[in-house]
């Protein structure tokens, strides 16, 4: 059978036209800020992330030598409610998501990928301290922000 | 404040806001030259963004649908197949497979530790595997 998606002139189905206009805007906004210039926002970004969390003595899922740069999960101090937890960081406007399947419950993941600014990851850092702190777990306050600002600056 | 909610979850992702605004132009016939166009150079677009010359399809679903399209097009039943899995998404894959009557060998690693690639050399080995049958790669798990 020819591949009939091949050729879009070619009936082959009914495509989701105005979704079709958003991947297209996507791609020309991917493709003029340019792979390697979005490959290494990502990388410094999740750095960022990293350290901030590492410097906050909470447990990452993942080997740092192997961790993806597009997305976290964060296993939770100890006596932290997953549904408390997200439910206050959703006050504080910002959303994350819960981990799955054996780790449900026991941690959260946040995804730094896509458009995601260096604001929106000092914000997400912000809102995770604030969340924390209000639920009794013990750190510096600031400790995660300032390693990820230093992180930012540094790369 | 709800409008203002940072959206900071592996999928879906914020959209920018100039990607949404494209989404409420008039539909276009699927049909017509000038959507043909813009299909057609997304699909190029798609190319470089995956730095492939070989075909990229626009599925029109979930990343779970492209996965199980993937499998489905690849395997038939009772094909051996090497399933890796580093956490949910790679388990998820072996369900497809089975799904689909594929017989499933998973290599597996606890939760955030990574496969190496002389693992799974190492793995194929040690099976009969149909050498035209490809290779499922799985880069990371979201979860």
């Amino acid at each position: 059978m020819t591949i009939r998606l091949r050729d879009p002139s070619k009936y082959f189905a009914t495509p989701p036209v105005n979704m079709i206009y958003a991947l297209a805007e996507a791609l020309k906004a991917l493709l003029s800020e340019g792979l390697e210039r979005r490959f290494r926002r990502h990388h410094i970004l999740a750095e960022a992330f990293r350290d901030a969390m590492d410097s906050l003595g909470t447990k990452i899922v993942a080997d740092r030598k192997c961790a993806a740069d597009t997305v976290t999960a964060i296993h939770y101090p100890e006596n932290i409610e997953d549904g408390a937890f997200r439910s206050q960081m959703k006050k504080r406007g910002i959303v994350v998501a819960s981990t799955l399947g054996p780790l449900k419950g026991k941690g959260f993941r946040v995804g730094h990928m896509g458009n995601v600014s260096q604001n929106d990851v000092m914000s997400t850092i912000g809102a995770i301290e604030a969340t924390l702190k209000d639920m009794g777990y013990h750190f510096t306050c600031g400790a995660g922000l300032a390693a990820a600002e230093e992180k930012i600056l540094s790369l | 404040m709800v409008e203002r909610d940072l959206l900071m979850i592996p999928g879906p992702t914020n959209v920018d806001p100039a990607v949404l605004r494209k989404m409420s132009k008039p539909t276009l016939s699927h049909t017509s030259s000038e959507f043909v166009e813009i299909f057609k150079g997304s699909l190029n677009n798609l190319k470089k963004v995956f730095m492939t010359s070989d075909e990229v399809f626009a599925i029109a679903g979930s990343g779970t649908l492209a996965m199980e399209m993937a499998i489905g097009n690849v395997i038939e039943p009772g094909d051996k197949i090497l399933n890796t899995a580093s956490g949910y998404f790679g388990q998820y894959f072996v369900d497809i497979s089975k799904a689909h009557g594929a017989v499933p060998k998973v290599l597996e690693v606890p939760w955030g530790k990574s496969i190496k690639p002389d693992d799974v050399k190492d793995a194929l080995k040690e099976d009969d595997y149909k050498a035209e049958r490809p290779v499922k790669v799985f880069c990371h798990s979201t979860s």
